[in-house]
């Protein structure tokens, strides 16, 4: 860390990303997204994390997000209310006032 | 509160004082100045909201010299450090006259008592994100559904533009939700969630959680929820709590020496 | 570049030298060689890796690593079977290039030069013959080269650690400090390699974070010599994460009988014996001069000192005892990286000095034709696919590649090549160019690593401006990795070129332009190395302003007695202040500070403060070498107590030749007295080889004077330790004490009494001492006034921070702002010099040229959509952004942009743009690329 050709540059890419993660999780758009240091002379390490990644977004499946290039309707409905109900306690409680402003 | 702000237009400690007018009995956003003292009567402390501090900023961007004095509360104080860290204002050039939150059947534990809790609808219940919800409340749902719920969110956006035009904290000349790169015009809803995410990545460091957006948005978006998200994190990364103080900018921090790692793949499940 | 080749014979004079080389045949053609691997891959003859130190094997045709410059490969003859038995030719058939060449021979070159620098570096000591360690019989007794090899992603257990004779990951690890170092009976190395303390601390580090298990870790250690910059933090770290460090040297390794784990016998502090298992031991093995270096030394007439090393002088760092024959790195003494490097500029410093008259004085201008205004046309794009012989062709259908592009958007011109990089496409590319009227070009090949340079010269000759450029890299990231699945292959390739294609269209052309340097420099600061960074300045002919706060000359060095070899330091500092003052390209300003500093590389101005005005300079460059300061402590009765004094004190009773000197029957010295504690956390470097020198002196004085030194770990690194030897030979006693129990001093009089605990009797002693001398830390002036006004770092000690700690140690991040002396760490004499030597030579770098050229892929702020936020200007890491107060908005000087991108990731209005690569080129490409 701190290595950087760009002095401190790889740390503010660590926490941009990191927000990033956070933030597409919250969102339900988890482990779409990878960052790994890999110096030009780790190849193999290259090969494996790109390769590991690889495998992890394919049993991810395909782009949960809608193109509306035609059906705007169908598109939406391939990612509208889907897993519904599967996960238990997938209906938080309504929240009580105070604890939403505390 | 009156005879303050009237030392103060006399006294040359500020040009201009922003608070509101009773006009016809509804508090609106008002300019006093010297030259009309006599409106001083009118101004009240209103229950409405309007970002007192963007009127600031446009007023500054217009004419740099002018010194204004404003009503604030803890949001407004709030806005106002951002947009120090920010270069929008001066605090050498900005007075306020802090007044308490409005009064609010809350008041005792809020931080902004007038917001009233949202009234979620049993339709929203079950296919969007309540407004009112905790975040870790969210994280019981798994990735399908958080996903399905907040995009049941976004798909009824208008692009009214409404969140970011009530925004304090929104000051840029041209902006990036109308760059045909990234958003497409005559389309609705937009582009989702782009439109959106890129909104929720321009308040990190800056959204002073007011709420006003949510307020503003006609189709009750979830806004407050996702920003208070996004600086939830930023207060973890970058240890930087936003809006708290005048003189940090999470842009120091943003080069600092950092303990985290790069998460390691999970092959199996998903790694939040 | 020659490489396989080695200088025979060097005779002449300096600045005329004839140089006679022996260049051994390659047998490959290094024009031809596309360093495709192919050869290798077929070559059927394995050979002992020596990159992997033997734990590997490569091939008889090879690159030594994979970042080898040049990047050609060679024929290993003494393995290949074609050069051994006649037959095979197996490279040469399916070289795709052509390049194998058998007839190869051996050439002599004879070069004509004006100085030789030699750094010829050093072996690692071969423990074979230390048969009590057992390593030519153990085979988990292991070097700390091969262990190194072992924890590389690219060794032989691509990273993951394990022992060599079965595999398996071991979870307990000992570490022998000076094997082959500070050992004048098992070996003649009398001195201390300097670098191995640290590089066993960093390994015992890495191989924890390479383990699964809690790896436990164990140093053997005589004294931890981690002087460096930030390497007691680091040692410190060390011990919290769990490294055992245990005071002994070791007396033997044994196998253990049924395994293949390693007993080790050791004698701990308390002289009890001790047994310990291990499952692997690493030596770590000192620094040698090879047995080559040392005959051709010999053959120049090169002075060596016993050890091999250069015999060279504390004030001549560099300097060898042949006039025009430079040295650095560890030729010149055991040192590690930032020491190496700070001598290498150095080196070039001293070497190019005789020399500056013929500056510039050979070279050549090329002719450019004029660059073709191409903003008002529609793009018309040419791609060029190349087939790099077999390397894409033999798996990428590249004809279908090629048409494919055909039908891609504004493309209008389409070539396939066997090779795009040769000089006959290079011709061919810049008259299509031409006869097509391109005006923006594709090239699929290989990387922009090494060829983008080459075909952007093409342009140029075509009159192209040569960002209006993109490469697709469908060999390294595409070929090469899919080699096994072509249709997959063929379609990445097309994703590829579309999506160099689509940023092609949008590329505009980027100018640079050249702005004057001012060729004359500014040095902060004239104790040693602020003269003699002025001096090296003057001497290659470039104007020095030498700005200095107090009314002498010297600094730290008048204070000194003798350095470490025995010179007179104060003889040496006059004749460096006269020839400084001298000199008529030097302007001294005694008494005088820095007010104001503006500009950037090549265009400064300063305002010095002098005693009488306040003057305005213009300067290119700016050396800081404003030194440190002797730490004055307040305890053991310093400055309340006539007889206890700090080092700088006491040479200063050397110097007057002081009769209490004579007098004093017993001497005590306390070691790091601010130094490696809670204030300063750091070694400062320099107090050890001073109190063995001072102690020494003494001696000499008066042999009969008792003096004892109360350390806590000797740091006589390299060749200092020949000093303590000296100092134990001649009585001088050791004694170790504790942080935590540091030795007591009470007022005795016209004495101090120091009680001290000795470690290996076990006892409290005590000492009526005459002198006490206290070995005080070198702190900083904590400068930041200074650096503000030059915006550069300072760490957490005070200690200017440089660009890089162990590549650019005497440059900062801002460009033309150089470092050298005690401001950026404590330093010896010899040290001083040599940084300042370097830090001359890297400002030479920008004096010697007229103008700079600025521009190309830097930042540029829209000042329309900016709305003065300034988040740009707090997150570059280069200060190069800057506000314009009276419009409200950020501006970048491309002077010092270095297109990192930061403030374009930053600004939330997208004013900043990333010349080359800005959003809408970017967006473009992330849409050609999911556009399959």
């Amino acid at each position: 860390m701190g290595d950087c050709h760009y002095l401190y540059g790889n740390y503010m890419t660590i926490k941009r990303i990191t927000f990033l993660q956070e933030l597409l999780t919250f969102l339900g758009l988890e482990g779409r997204i990878h960052l790994a240091w890999i110096s030009s002379a780790e190849a193999q390490k290259f090969v494996q994390v790109v390769t590991d990644f690889t495998e992890k977004v394919r049993a991810l499946g395909p782009n949960p997000l809608p193109t509306f290039s035609h059906n705007k309707k169908a598109a939406l409905s391939s990612v509208l209310g889907r897993g519904m109900g599967k996960t238990p306690g997938s209906s938080p409680p309504e929240p009580a006032l105070q604890e939403v402003y505390p | 509160m009156q005879d303050t702000v009237k030392a103060w237009l006399e006294n040359g400690t500020i040009d201009v004082f922003l608070g509101y007018k009773k006009v016809d009995n509804h508090p609106l956003p008002h300019c006093f100045t010297k030259a009309r003292l006599e409106e001083l009567e009118d101004l009240v402390v209103s229950p409405d909201r309007y970002p007192l501090e963007k009127i600031a900023t446009h007023m500054t961007t217009a004419k740099p010299e002018v010194k204004i004095g404003m009503l604030a509360r803890d949001c407004t104080q709030r806005a106002l450090n951002v947009l120090y860290i920010w270069n929008q204002l001066d605090p050498e050039k900005i007075q306020t006259l802090n007044v308490n939150c409005c009064p609010s059947p809350l008041k005792e534990k809020a931080d902004c008592s007038y917001l009233r809790p949202a009234t979620v609808g049993d339709y929203k219940k079950e296919k969007g994100v309540n407004n009112a919800a905790l975040l870790e409340q969210l994280s019981e749902y798994g990735q399908e559904e958080r996903l399905g719920r907040w995009m049941y969110e976004f798909q009824k956006c208008i692009k009214c533009y409404g969140c970011r035009n009530i925004c304090p904290v929104c000051f840029c000349k041209e902006c990036s939700l109308e760059h045909e790169d990234l958003i497409k015009t005559g389309a609705l809803p937009p582009e989702i969630p782009v439109f959106h995410l890129i909104r929720a990545v321009h308040m990190a460091g800056r959204c002073i959680d007011c709420g006003l957006c949510e307020e503003a948005c006609p189709m009750d978006i979830p806004l407050r929820l996702l920003y208070r998200k996004v600086n939830d994190i930023v207060a973890q990364v970058f240890d930087y709590k936003t809006g708290t103080s005048a003189s940090q900018s999470p842009f120091n921090i943003l080069g600092d020496s950092v303990t985290l790692e790069p998460k390691p793949i999970q092959l199996t499940g998903t790694d939040s | 570049m020659l490489t396989l080749s080695e200088v025979t014979d060097i005779s002449g004079e300096e600045g005329n030298l004839q140089v006679k080389v022996l260049q051994h045949p390659r047998f490959v053609d290094m024009d031809k060689c596309i360093a495709c691997g192919t050869c290798a891959e077929k070559c059927p003859k394995k050979v002992e890796d020596q990159y992997n130190a033997g734990l590997m094997k490569r091939k008889a045709i090879y690159v030594p690593y994979s970042q080898t410059v040049p990047l050609k490969y060679a024929i290993d003859k003494d393995n290949c079977i074609y050069f051994q038995k006649g037959k095979c030719r197996a490279c040469e058939k399916f070289c795709p290039a052509g390049a194998i060449n058998f007839e190869d021979t051996e050439k002599e070159l004879d070069l004509k030069v004006g100085s030789v620098i030699m750094a010829p570096g050093f072996t690692s000591f071969d423990p074979s013959s230390q048969d009590t360690y057992g390593y030519a019989a153990l085979p988990n007794v292991v070097t700390s080269l091969e262990f190194e090899r072992i924890l590389s992603a690219t060794g032989p257990f691509m990273g993951h650690l394990s022992r060599p004779s079965d595999k398996s990951e071991p979870k307990k690890i000992a570490w022998f400090q000076c094997v082959g170092s500070r050992d004048m009976n098992r070996c003649d190395n009398g001195y201390c390699s300097s670098v191995c303390c640290m590089y066993a601390v960093k390994q015992t580090l890495i191989a924890k974070e390479h383990s699964d298990v809690d790896l436990d870790c164990t140093v053997f250690f005589m004294d931890m010599r981690t002087h460096g910059k930030d390497f007691d933090r680091y040692y410190e770290h060390a011990q919290e994460e769990g490294i055992r460090f245990i005071r002994s040297r070791v007396h033997s390794a044994e196998p253990v009988p049924g395994t293949d784990d390693v007993l080790v016998t050791y004698v701990d502090e308390r002289g009890h014996q001790e047994r310990e298992i291990f499952h692997m031991v690493v030596l770590s093995t000192g620094l040698e001069i090879d047995e080559h270096v040392v005959a051709l030394s010999q053959r120049l007439g090169i002075e060596l000192d016993p050890y091999h090393f250069v015999q060279s002088d504390t004030f001549h760092p560099v300097a060898t005892s042949v006039s025009g024959i430079y040295a650095c790195g560890a030729f010149t003494g055991p040192k590690d990286i930032p020491q190496s490097v700070m001598e290498a500029s150095a080196a070039a410093c001293a070497a190019t000095q005789p020399l500056a008259v013929s500056r510039n004085t050979q070279t050549k201008t090329v002719e450019i034709p004029a660059e073709k205004d191409v903003t008002r046309e529609p793009p018309k794009i040419g791609v060029f696919v190349c087939n790099c012989g077999i390397n894409i062709g033999g798996v990428i259908r590249v004809p279908e590649v090629a048409e494919f592009a055909g039908t891609l958007p504004h493309v209008v011109y389409v070539e396939e090549n066997l090779f795009t990089c040769s000089q006959d496409t290079q011709d061919k590319m810049t008259a299509v160019i031409q006869e097509q009227g391109l005006n923006r070009v594709v090239v699929a090949a290989c990387t922009p690593r090494t060829h983008e340079e080459l075909f952007q010269e093409t342009l140029i000759n075509a009159g192209l401006n040569k960002y209006l450029f993109e490469m697709a890299n469908i060999r390294n990231h595409d070929s090469w990795v899919h080699a096994n699945d072509p249709d997959a292959a063929t379609q990445k390739a097309k994703d590829l070129v579309r999506m160099a294609v689509a940023k092609a269209g949008l590329l505009s052309p980027l100018h640079q332009t050249d702005l004057p340097v001012h060729q004359s420099a500014l040095v902060v600061g004239a104790g040693v190395a602020g003269m003699t960074a002025a001096l090296s300045l003057a001497q290659q002919g470039y104007p020095v302003h030498l700005v200095e706060k107090s009314g002498t000359f010297g600094g730290n060095a008048l204070q000194l007695h003798r350095a470490y070899q025995g010179e007179d330091v104060s003889a040496y500092v006059k004749k460096l202040t006269d020839e400084v003052s001298a000199h008529d390209r030097i302007t001294v300003y005694p008494e005088s500070t820095i007010q104001g500093v503006d500009g950037f590389i090549g265009n400064f101005t300063t305002e010095i403060q002098t005693p009488d005005t306040t003057e305005t300079i213009a300067h290119g460059v700016a050396i800081l070498a404003t030194g440190a300061r002797e730490y004055k402590p307040d305890e053991y009765l310093y400055g309340s107590h006539k007889a206890v004094l700090t080092h700088s004190e006491m040479d200063r009773l050397f110097m007057n030749d002081d009769p209490r000197l004579k007098a004093a029957q017993n001497v005590v010295f306390i070691q790091c007295v601010g130094s490696r504690d809670e204030t300063h956390p750091y070694c400062s470097k320099v107090c050890c080889t001073h109190s063995v020198e001072s102690a020494l002196e003494l001696k000499r004085r008066n042999p009969d004077i008792n003096v004892y030194v109360l350390y806590r770990d000797m740091r006589t690194y390299g060749k200092r330790e020949d000093l303590y030897r000296e100092a134990r030979k001649a009585g001088i006693l050791f004694v170790r004490y504790a942080l935590q129990e540091k030795p007591k001093i009470s007022d005795s009089g016209d004495q101090v009494r120091v009680v001290f605990r000795d470690p290996i009797l076990d006892r409290e002693l005590a000492v009526e001492a005459d002198f006490l001398c206290l070995a005080t830390a070198i702190v900083s002036y904590h400068d930041q006034t200074l650096a503000q006004f030059f915006k550069v770092p300072m760490d957490a000690d005070g200690w200017f921070l440089e660009a890089h700690q162990k590549l650019r140690p005497v440059d900062f991040a801002n460009d033309g702002v150089f470092l050298c002396g005690m401001n950026h760490y404590p330093k010896p004499l010899d040290e001083s010099i040599a940084q300042a030597q370097a830090a001359a030579s890297r400002a030479l770098t920008v004096l010697a040229m007229d103008t700079i050229n600025v521009g190309g892929v830097v930042c540029h702020i829209d000042p329309d959509l900016c709305a003065g936020c300034l988040a740009c200007m707090n997150v570059c890491p280069y200060g190069a952004i800057s506000e314009d107060k009276e419009k409200n908005v950020a501006e970048v000087n491309e002077a010092l942009c270095k297109g990192c991108g930061a403030c374009a990731a930053t600004c939330p209005c997208e004013a900043a743009i990333l010349m080359g690569f800005n959003n809408q080129e970017i967006y473009a490409q992330i849409k050609g690329a999911l556009a399959a």
